[in-house]
């Protein structure tokens, strides 16, 4: 059993999600199955094989620096759960 | 006209029926409308639809064909665009609570790119959450069902999409694609779709679930429709730095497309374990009327496809949970109303505002990319994506396309894949390959199994390889009837 209690907690904090109590057995069995599916895959003969990044070769793409961009700063502020005086609001994080 | 009659047409159809002056783009439009008025209720492929807004920018639209001024190939035919796809001013959803009251500041480019083209909105669908599924149930606003039984799911992500073609909501439709998530829906739906050439179509503004995998493509009622609305979109986008240059697809080439020399392979791995026998009696009929059409077929082995699944899921999870990791509920999106702390607001509101599926996909991303494991799966995944790259650079060495199943089953019953995420995962087995190396693909329908639900054809191609990939399904759809076939006909013969 790889998703141990202390390993589902771990990963909740990284990925920065609470499972519920009676999700978290079902989850870690349904991400047990997923990994032994996975597991297949360690049989794949790689040895000396690069990785693949993108699939066609990537080159630098030079433009001139240009401004094209304009101030939105109200209009994007308008999807802010909760904003003030032309900035994104939080609680307070420092007392 | 009558709307019956507007309704059976192809969006090509639409388009000159339009230009001739015989019906008007908002004679077309308010035929839609009404199609989604009547049976929506029922199916649930439209998030959102634009009844007043679509019928003023038919309105325009057609003064623009009258004066000249448009002549796009399917200017004023109304189409409808999936909910991860970003319209300035309209709510944009990708089917999540997270992002339920989001209003996206700009347009994606496809979106420009059909204003331009003169193309007429009648809504944004319904789609599994953030594209996360198979089978359009995990959406934030309820599952689609599939109109040629509603017991059944449409497929997914795109299910809305599919949907609405099949169900003459739409004349024709977009969707994106990660894993499938155009060609899987097509298949359950009797629908034809494209999933283009990686970097064929701008993803600007198409809400990322996997970046090296997505891609936006046209689903539509027969191939030339999916044709014409492809080249509607294509091009380099100084705003998305992975885009390439396309050439459109040449509509009347494609329409006179022989068989003759056609080289076709046929991956024997592609009908293992798994399949549905009548899926596979369907497909290779398909695969036969190419041979008598002219084309070479022939059998060859790729089992590289039985590593497919582990490739693709490690790579999708690993850039969706980097890609998920901006919801914060601080920019945009939902936030909790419960939560006291800024390390409360991101828990609790992506807690909240993310369905189960979104969760188990994030967390197993940042289980492959956590450090003591990274090599084992993620690098391994990359390493076997080349692997799969070589193998079908073999293979396009000896064949023009690959031809073999779109899904492993036709439509299963809604509920079913919910309570097995594993089995779901696994019918993906043969759309995914085309993602994880970027191939274009397509599903075309081929077939009905013994409960009239459709099967699906799926053709890949070599690299920017459009242009055959559509003259062969043309070719077929001019040999064959299935994709004539739609629900309300069912139980005729194709």
């Amino acid at each position: 059993m790889r998703f141990t209690p202390e390993v589902l907690l771990d990963l909740e904090e990284q990925s920065k999600i609470r499972l519920s109590d009676e999700r978290r057995e079902k989850v870690a069995s349904e991400m047990e199955a997923f990994l032994e599916c996975v597991d297949a895959m360690k049989k794949t003969d790689t040895e000396g094989m690069e990785p693949l990044y993108h699939i066609f070769p990537t080159t630098n793409v030079f433009r001139e620096d240009e401004v094209t961009n304009t101030n939105r700063r109200e209009e994007l502020l308008e999807n802010a759960p909760d904003q003030k005086d032309g900035y994104f609001k939080v609680p307070v994080t420092l007392e | 006209m009558k709307d019956e009659n507007i309704l059976n047409m192809t969006a090509l159809e639409v388009a000159r029926a339009i230009r001739s002056g015989d019906i008007t783009s908002p004679q077309a439009t308010e035929a839609v409308l009404s199609a989604i008025e009547e049976k929506d209720g029922e199916l649930n492929g439209y998030i959102r639809v634009f009844g007043d807004r679509a019928i003023a920018r038919a309105s325009e639209v057609q003064k623009q064909i009258e004066r000249g001024a448009l002549d796009y190939p399917l200017a004023g035919v109304p189409y409808a665009i999936k909910d991860n796809i970003c319209t300035e001013g309209i709510p944009t959803t990708c089917g999540s609570k997270m992002l339920e009251n989001f209003i996206p500041p700009y347009s994606a480019t496809v979106v420009h790119d059909l204003e331009r083209a003169g193309a007429v909105s009648v809504g944004k669908l319904n789609l599994d959450e953030f594209c996360m599924g198979s089978t359009s149930e995990t959406s934030f606003f309820g599952p689609v069902k599939n109109p040629w039984d509603t017991t059944r799911v449409p497929g997914g992500s795109s299910g809305g999409a599919a949907a609405s073609v099949a169900a003459r909501m739409s004349f024709y439709a977009y969707g994106s694609d990660t894993g499938g998530s155009i060609r899987q829906p097509c298949s359950y739906c009797g629908v034809s779709g494209i999933k283009p050439t990686y970097g064929s179509v701008s993803r600007f503004g198409l809400i990322a679930y996997a970046s090296s995998l997505d891609q936006i493509g046209p689903i539509g009622r027969d191939m030339l429709d999916c044709a014409a609305a492809l080249n509607q979109i294509i091009g380099k986008d100084p705003a998305d730095q992975t885009t390439i240059d396309t050439v459109p697809i040449d509509l009347s080439a494609a329409s006179e497309f022989s068989g003759k020399g056609l080289r076709i392979g046929v991956p024997e791995d592609f009908f293992a374990e798994g399949i549905d026998p009548e899926v596979e009696a369907a497909v290779r009929k398909a695969v036969h009327v190419f041979s008598e059409l002219g084309a070479s077929v022939t059998s060859f082995r790729l089992p590289i496809a039985r590593y497919a699944i582990p490739t693709y899921y490690i790579i999708a999870c690993a850039e969706a949970c980097s890609n998920l990791s901006r919801y914060d509920g601080i920019k945009y999106g939902y936030r909790s109303q419960n939560a006291k702390s800024l390390s409360d607001i991101y828990v609790m509101s992506r807690s909240e505002g993310f369905g189960l599926e979104v969760k188990r996909r994030i967390m197993l991303g940042n289980y492959v990319l956590s450090s003591g494991f990274y090599d084992a799966y993620y690098k391994k995944a990359l390493q076997s994506k080349a692997l799969i790259r070589k193998a079908f650079d073999e293979a396009f060495v000896k064949y023009d396309l690959i031809l073999g199943p779109t899904a492993p089953s036709t439509a299963p019953r809604i509920g079913e894949s919910l309570s097995d995420p594993l089995r779901m995962y696994l019918s993906d087995v043969y759309t995914v390959l085309p993602n994880i190396v970027g191939l274009p693909s397509a599903s075309i329908p081929c077939g009905f199994d013994r409960n009239n639900m459709p099967v699906g054809l799926q053709m890949i191609g070599p690299y920017r390889s459009e242009q055959t990939m559509v003259g062969a399904a043309c070719l077929f759809q001019r040999s064959t009837a299935y994709h004539l076939r739609f629900p309300e006909k069912r139980g005729e013969d194709a």
